[in-house]
């Protein structure tokens, strides 16, 4: 049998199995017992019978029986679900594989989804327990992705895994007004993991880029779900659009290279397709919401032959738009610096003025601001905005690129001094 | 007679692929593809987008429904499609064994249409970059 089949079989059916193994035992860790035990049986089963029709049903099925097998061993006190499932011969087997591959998973993974959003949770416990439970990523891979040891990252689990029980969240799906609100919750949590994989503060890039990779698969996961949901198209349009961006993004020495300096030949032009269609598809509904907007500005990045090509017209109304759904101080930074680049740099100045004491520790503030007060001409403000700068910066190579632009702002004329 | 060999697999299963399985199945397409092209057998090439990316439309008339999907409860989605033009069915089944086995890969002979001029027509060939 072929390994890369078997362990991406596993892989993918996953989330499912681990969705209707927990409606089953009524605990995640049971549940992860169970997928644990089926996949073991599956490696010895199918390499002799070779792999069934469908693996998640027979995973599901297996797991199930394995589990309650053990429990009447344990001559366990917990009453055994009321279920006529029991029997172990191949012939039966058939049949009920067949009976639960009808039977919908859909409703299955978001509850499952819903529990690891519980709003008693934090929002690192609601990454970790996607991370653990449905992606399933080991301990020590979640713990090498956050730059923990596997140690502590086991005992959070464990946590997030108690609070949950706690907290008494059941596995029924929540009401519909709870229902939108877990699921903003979903997404952001999703939308999260690919940042923690997306941002550059450190780590090994293969771990990153598989963070990366996982929030996509969650994301496809989450809309294959809700197919028609217009901001989960937006998740997964903003995912594929900056991913696609990945081979770009860094130098040699693991630099940041800015969206204005990267190769565009390097982007994934596949990725930008499909994240291109996403968006065109969720805008249509005209339910916009913030990820479908943050997702419509990176399409038109995305679609930009060159930084000089952009539509900065578009890009600065978007983040109107975005303004207006979700304010927020670094959302009218990024609303003015487009605007500079549509009506100048005075007008984006002035768009800054009242962010000024918001976004103080905010590196980029003073990066953008001492850009556009050296095009005005304002140096020695510039100076000192891009001085601060230097002070926040978190790492060596935005440290080297504030400095570049300081030389920069040195070698000008200087006439345009005030 | 023009063939069309179509691939299903679950989407699930694409989502979960490793680079290195990616990279694998990609050259076991190049594999399936060089000696048709040589031989100019090879008709059109297409990688379907994911079926979230789908739009249906419905109804008789101008007044058709547009819906997302079509999200029928099938696990295996079409994921692409060659044509291929061949002496034999069973020259495309042998061709055929190179492509990767994770799914189905279902073979159809594709009939006359108005409008369709495959043997004349210029060969459609789409980059997949």
């Amino acid at each position: 049998m072929d390994r890369d089949w078997f362990s991406t079989s596993l892989k993918a059916s996953r989330p499912a199995v681990i969705a209707a193994l927990t409606r089953y035992f009524g605990d995640v860790d049971d549940a992860e017992d169970a997928f644990q035990e089926a996949c073991l049986r599956a490696a010895k089963t199918w390499e002799r019978n070779g792999p069934p029709r469908d693996a998640t049903a027979w995973l599901i099925f297996v797991g199930r029986n394995a589990a309650l097998d053990q429990k009447r061993r344990q001559r366990n006190q917990v009453a055994l679900p009321d279920d006529d499932v029991f029997v172990d011969d191949a012939a039966n087997e058939a049949e009920l594989v067949e009976r639960i591959d009808e039977a919908p998973y859909r409703d299955d993974i978001l509850r499952l989804l819903f529990l690891c959003c519980h709003p008693s949770l934090s929002s690192t416990q609601q990454v970790v327990l996607f991370l653990k439970v449905i992606a399933g990523l080991s301990v020590d891979e979640i713990a090498a992705a956050f730059l923990v040891r596997p140690k502590a990252m086991e005992q959070r689990i464990t946590r997030a895994k108690r609070r949950i029980a706690e907290a008494g969240a059941s596995y029924e799906l929540p009401s519909a007004e709870e229902r939108l609100e877990r699921l903003n919750a979903v997404r952001a949590a999703i939308y999260l993991i690919f940042n923690e994989g997306y941002s550059a503060s450190g780590g090994d890039a293969q771990i990153r880029d598989g963070l990366c990779k996982e929030a996509i698969r969650l994301a496809r996961l989450l809309l294959s779900m809700i197919p028609s949901d217009p901001e989960t198209m937006g998740l997964l349009a903003l995912c594929l659009l900056q991913h696609a961006r990945r081979a770009a993004r860094l130098d040699a020495d693991g630099g940041i290279i800015l969206l204005a300096d990267q190769n565009r030949a390097l982007w994934n032009r596949t990725l930008i397709g499909e994240g291109q269609v996403l968006v065109e598809k969720a805008l249509r509904k005209r339910e916009p919401g913030p990820l479908q907007v943050q997702a419509a500005i990176a399409a038109v990045h995305a679609g930009a032959a060159a930084d000089d090509k952009t539509d900065w017209e578009e890009i600065a109304r978007l983040y109107g738009i975005l303004a207006e759904l979700d304010p927020s101080p670094v959302v009218a930074l990024n609303r003015a610096v487009a605007v500079a680049k549509v009506a100048g740099p005075a007008r984006a100045l002035e768009m800054l003025q009242p962010l000024a004491e918001a976004l103080d520790n905010y590196l980029f503030f003073h990066g953008a601001r001492g850009a556009l007060l050296a095009e005005v001409g304002r140096r020695e403000e510039a100076a000192r905005a891009l001085g601060r700068a230097l002070e926040l910066a978190r790492t060596p190579a935005e440290a080297v690129h504030i400095r570049d632009r300081l030389d920069e702002l040195n070698k000008s004329p200087s006439e345009l001094s005030d | 007679m023009i063939y069309s060999v179509l691939i299903y697999d679950t989407e699930e299963s694409i989502a979960a692929m490793t680079d290195e399985d990616e990279r694998e199945r990609v050259a076991q397409h190049g594999a399936f593809q060089a000696p048709l092209r040589d031989s100019r057998k090879l008709g059109a090439v297409a990688r379907l987008m994911p079926i979230s990316t789908a739009t249906s439309l419905r109804g008789d008339g101008k007044d058709k429904l547009v819906t997302d999907g079509p999200f029928a409860e099938t696990k295996e989605r079409l994921l692409g499609f060659y044509l291929v033009d061949a002496e034999s069915l069973d020259e495309v089944i042998e061709a055929a064994k190179a492509l990767p086995s994770f799914g189905t890969i279902e073979i159809r002979p594709v009939s006359y249409f108005e409008g369709s001029d495959f043997r004349h027509g210029p060969r459609l060939v789409l980059d997949q970059s």
